[in-house]
């Protein structure tokens, strides 16, 4: 649920359409301190990670960096060719802490460098053959940038340049891992892939970056690593172009240039348009405060019965629909009708309207 | 897959009425055997392992475990449950009872199925250990097969059942599903709902809990006297107890509340077939592992097993459930026909041909479709079709099954279905040493063979086409 970075623009490209949580995102906000200051009332539901999932994410990520990033070593060599032993690695994070000063715009410049020398044709040993969190970035808004880092990079030699990888201590059964934190991981690495490739258009790089990403999975056993998987992120490409179109769009219109600014965004909530869906509860702390602003539309039921009746669709107006007190104005409201009443009848409610229809 | 209106339209009665709908006129599951087991779990966020179960005979105080340090090697603590769910495994199988476990949710599901996986052929865990990672392994291999009869996941069950005014993601909270099944006096079920999600209902302690669990832990680590550690560790069980506690009050309030419904039984004929199935599924599960198929033959063998059991619950839904029955009508898998006449110049005997009239709107029939009808006593194949009138059908049908006692009479009104569970797996047995014994590599080999290089097009096509063409 967090608001930084890829996973900022993961959270908008599964809701491209909602400039309230674009907002938020383009406001560097806290969410709870948010919806508290926007509703007046105290939240009181759960949010924020687990400390044992903190934790576990980090033993995890521990366990495959530690000693040279052994583990990820052992894992990456067979996909690419390479021996694991003579593998060169380089960890940006332990070459510039997150203590020290400007240090995105350091890693930055260094994974910039390694960049640049693939472009002068060197391949590893004289580049690493993995890079452990490279910095790379989106812009945003004429030199703005919104910081992005994948948890690791690898060199492919087939296609002469990095991919970008992710590692999530979530544990895969029988081969493949939750689809929900599935889909969330694979727009964040989206999201890196077009840092990557903004990257390498400066350098004449972005033929040989591919919409793809290896990502590392836990097994069921302690932190042990599953068998990396390798998948295409066309469409997740493509969503987080649309994602970074609409933080643009909501940048300019609030003037909020990715520092934390919750009054402006809160002044500006009556004219930001929501869109009320299902994956709003499982991401946004804001759910239950947007469900009641469509409490009296069919969205509460929820995304089919706005695809199936309109969104904008009052419930009321359906029931008048079906007990006759409202008339039909076109063929289709009086086909529905009829439908809401034979539904009706097929769940013996028929008692539920007059009938007068 | 397209919306089912009548389920959409059925929430939107829901919110009307202030309380569930039954979509369903008959229970998927068999009832309950006399003995149900229960299983309720606090998990470690992230970690998956387990800190507190609670476990036993539904409707009866369960037994509960309460882990003090779930991340230690040694697993000893969870020996009375592996004691107890053995128990009742080889009790059930005994008294050739049909076993059933109920678990609240798909997160305790998944907590099973860890369970399994870790323990099942772990060196490190006792013998007891091992057999019950193995049954919980059987538990969760059984539970995706259609028709199954023997886990019960009880939220999983109620949305099945009934359609709430929410929306499906909200009903992925079995407490705030439960708050439209049994509303309470004098409520919104809406606000209840919405109360009720405060609180997790996925196998974990609330947030406040958690974060004193954590600190009682981290305390426990620092304490330097014997006293004091069993006063933190004391403290962490009595947490942890609180919160299976709750897990297991779902869990009951849920069970209750699904066989409250009182919707009917499905006509034994068609459930035996399926608790049968499951009964020596789970057989052969438990004496011989449940690992998962990964070679061609026992996966394509497992696909042709599941295809056939889903045919069979769509059999047993269309024919004994009246409410699902109308909804496949209105999809065209259900036709009401009516016989205009029979020709049949053997009585009783092959061929008899029926000329249908139908005036449904939707229907999914053409030429060779196979249908039968919902009280079981003829099947048949569709010949021909023709419009006969507005909006009239005839079908021209001959009988395949059903031409002595079973052979309707002019002017009787009938349901046909689609659906006539054919079962492959005898058939299929001898294609696939076929397969074998031909071994294409493209089904065996890892590797493709090389490709065949293909001959120049002759100068001539007319050539080719009247054979004249040698390779």
């Amino acid at each position: 649920m967090s608001l930084t970075g890829a996973r900022g623009l993961a959270r908008i490209s599964q809701n491209p359409r909602c400039d309230l949580q674009t907002a938020m995102v383009v406001g560097q906000v806290d969410e709870v301190e948010f919806y508290e200051a926007l509703t007046r009332r105290q939240f009181e539901g759960e949010y924020g990670e687990r400390a044992s999932a903190r934790r576990r994410g980090d033993k995890f990520e521990a366990s495959l960096h530690g000693n040279n990033a052994a583990n990820l070593r052992r894992i990456l060599a067979p996909r690419f060719g390479y021996d694991c032993e003579r593998m060169y690695v380089r960890s940006l994070t332990d070459e510039i802490p997150d203590h020290m000063a400007d240090a995105h715009r350091r890693r930055y410049l260094r994974t910039e460098r390694v960049l640049a020398d693939v472009a002068g044709g060197y391949e590893p040993p004289s580049v690493p053959h993995l890079l452990i969190e490279p910095q790379l970035r989106l812009p945003v808004s004429g030199s703005r940038f919104v910081y992005v880092a994948p948890d690791f990079a690898v060199f492919d030699p087939a296609a002469k340049c990095y991919v970008v990888g992710e590692e999530k201590s979530m544990i895969v059964r029988g081969g493949s891992p939750d689809r929900v934190d599935l889909e969330r991981t694979r727009r964040q690495a989206g999201a890196e892939t077009l840092a990557l490739r903004a990257l390498a258009e400066q350098l004449n790089l972005c033929a040989r970056v591919r919409d793809r990403a290896i990502f590392v999975f836990s097994s069921p056993f302690d932190v042990t690593p599953h068998p990396p998987v390798e998948e295409y992120l066309h469409a997740e490409v493509s969503e987080i172009r649309r994602a970074l179109e609409r933080y643009r769009a909501v940048s300019e219109e609030l003037q909020v240039y990715g520092r934390r600014d919750e009054k402006k965004i809160i002044a500006h909530t009556h004219q930001l348009r929501i869109n009320f869906q299902n994956s709003c509860l499982s991401s946004c702390a804001l759910f239950y405060h947007c469900k009641s602003r469509v409490s009296e539309t069919v969205l509460v039921l929820g995304d089919e019965a706005g695809d199936v009746f309109g969104g904008a669709t009052e419930l009321e107006h359906l029931y008048a629909l079906a007990d006759g007190t409202a008339e039909a104005s076109s063929a289709e409201e009086a086909a529905l009708a009829a439908r809401l009443r034979e539904t009706a009848a097929l769940l013996g409610v028929e008692g539920i309207y007059s009938g007068k229809g | 897959m397209g919306t089912d209106f009548d389920l959409l339209a059925g929430r939107l009665w829901s919110r009307r009425l202030g309380r569930a709908l039954p979509v369903r006129s008959t229970y998927s599951v068999a009832p309950d055997p006399p003995e149900t087991f229960g299983i309720a779990f606090i998990r470690v966020a992230g970690e998956e392992r387990v800190q507190a179960v609670a476990y036993g005979l539904m409707g009866a105080c369960p037994s509960v475990i309460t882990i003090c340090n779930p991340l230690a090697r040694g697993a000893h603590e969870l020996e009375p449950f592996a004691r107890a769910l053995d128990e009742y495994l080889m009790g059930c199988y005994t008294r050739k009872r049909l076993p059933r476990v109920w678990l609240a949710h798909p997160a305790a599901l998944t907590v099973l199925d860890l369970l399994g996986y870790r323990y099942q052929s772990n060196r490190h865990a006792s013998e007891e250990l091992r057999t019950m990672g193995r049954q919980c392994r059987a538990l969760c291999e059984e539970a995706i097969f259609p028709g199954q009869q023997v886990l019960a996941v009880a939220s999983m069950l109620l949305t099945e059942h009934i359609v709430t005014g929410q929306s499906t993601v909200e009903d992925q909270h079995l407490g705030a599903v439960l708050a439209w099944v049994d509303p309470p006096q004098g409520h919104d079920p809406a606000t209840e709902s919405q109360r009720r999600s405060l609180v997790p209902a996925a196998a974990l302690l609330d947030q406040g809990r958690d974060k004193k669990v954590e600190r009682l832990r981290r305390l426990a680590r620092k304490c330097e006297s014997r006293s004091e550690l069993e006063s933190t560790n004391g403290q962490i069980h009595a947490l942890l107890e609180e919160g299976v506690a709750q897990e297991w009050s779902l869990l009951e309030e849920a069970r209750t509340a699904f066989w409250r419904l009182g919707l009917a039984p499905a006509p034994p004929s068609y459930t035996e077939r399926l608790v049968e199935a499951s009964r020596d599924r789970l057989r052969y599960f438990l004496s011989f592992g449940a690992n998962q198929p990964s070679r061609p033959h026992s996966l394509a063998r497992r696909l042709d097993t599941y295809e056939y059991l889903a045919a069979l619950v769509e059999e047993r839904d269309a024919c004994s459930d009246a409410l699902v029955r109308e909804r496949m009508r209105k999809a065209g898998r259900v036709i009401a026909v009516r016989v205009e006449s029979v020709d049949q110049p053997g009585p009783g005997r092959n061929p008899c041909t029926l000329t249908l009239t139908t005036d449904q709107h939707v229907q999914r029939v053409r030429p060779g479709t196979v249908l039968k009808s919902a009280d079981g006593r003829i099947r048949g194949r569709v010949v021909t079709l023709a419009q006969s009138g507005e909006g009239q059908r005839h079908i021209i049908f001959r009988l395949l099954e059903g031409v002595r006692k079973g052979r309707p009479r002019v002017g009787q009104l009938l349901d046909l279905i689609d659906t006539v569970p054919f079962d492959p797996r005898r058939v299929k047995r001898d294609v696939y040493k076929l397969m074998r014994e031909d071994e294409s590599p493209i089904v065996y080999h890892r590797r493709l063979p090389p490709s065949v290089p293909r001959h120049a097009l002759p100068d001539r096509l007319l050539d080719l086409a009247e054979g004249r063409f040698r390779r």
